[in-house]
């Protein structure tokens, strides 16, 4: 694991959100990672990807304002966030993203290298 | 194939205090039940459930005697996804949750709206308050 500090600028916008790291899922194909994370009442427009160096990042905002006087609170508005060490693995140009219903599905085609690669062994 | 665990988490001195003070299992559904929020105005109650995963014919809601229940409903054609499982954390787990309310609901028009994986539920309260003038005869 890398205790990297990757902690960017805080907006003002941001402090009255509560910052959640989101539980994901991730699947490995002979392609692709298949990554779908948690982000309920995060509209589309709030969701940003982002892939910088080695790393991978995550951002969506839910508003989730009260509508009425408060009986039980369980949740506030959030900003989930997360940030994953993706090394060479990806290929930053074939990232596909999409949002249904609060869940956030990321396809991330491999590289080449990352790819499992088959060598023939050459008869003598 | 890797020398190092692939897809891991870059962690923020932030991200390991919220972990340490149990953040990341809140504000989701992933835990088993969902959180919720309720609400009350004037006319009427309102529940708000994060429910993300879920679509509107996955979700039941009934209303007795005061208390309203949302579970989710067996799936069957849940298809096996593809490839190798890295990290497992969430989604869509089964839950039902209950929640009784202290004023007298209207039922006949309770109704439920599902938008970005938050379910809404409004419950509107019987017009007891409304004054009624009384003829004596």
């Amino acid at each position: 694991m890398t205790n990297e500090i990757t902690s960017r600028p805080q907006t003002g916008e941001t402090s009255t959100l509560r910052r959640v790291s989101m539980p994901v899922n991730i699947r490995e194909t002979e392609d692709a990672f298949i990554l779908t994370a948690e982000i309920p009442g995060a509209t589309r427009d709030s969701v940003t990807v982002e892939l910088e160096h080695d790393e991978l990042t995550i951002e969506a905002r839910a508003d989730l304002s009260p509508s009425g006087k408060a009986i039980i609170t369980e949740f506030a508005p959030t900003l989930y966030t997360r940030t994953f060490h993706v090394g060479r693995l990806v290929d930053r140009e074939k990232i596909e993203a999409r949002v249904e219903n609060g869940l956030l599905n990321l396809r991330l085609t491999k590289t080449r290298d990352a790819k499992p690669q088959r060598i023939e062994i050459k008869s003598a | 194939m890797y020398n190092w665990n692939i897809l891991d988490d870059m962690f923020s001195m932030k991200n390991l205090m919220e972990r340490a003070f149990g953040e990341l299992s809140s504000g989701s559904f992933s835990g088993g039940t969902p959180a919720i929020n309720v609400y009350e105005m004037d006319t009427a109650s309102e529940i708000k459930a994060l429910v993300p995963g879920l679509t509107r014919d996955e979700i039941e809601i009934t209303f007795e005697k005061g208390l309203l229940t949302i579970a989710t409903r067996e799936r069957k054609d849940d298809q096996k996804p593809d490839g190798t499982v890295i990290r497992e954390e969430c989604c869509r787990s089964q839950f039902r949750r209950s929640v009784r309310f202290a004023r007298e609901i209207e039922r006949d028009a309770i109704s439920a709206s599902l938008e970005n994986g938050v379910l809404t539920v409004t419950l509107p309260h019987k017009a007891e308050s409304t004054p009624r003038k009384i003829e004596v005869h």
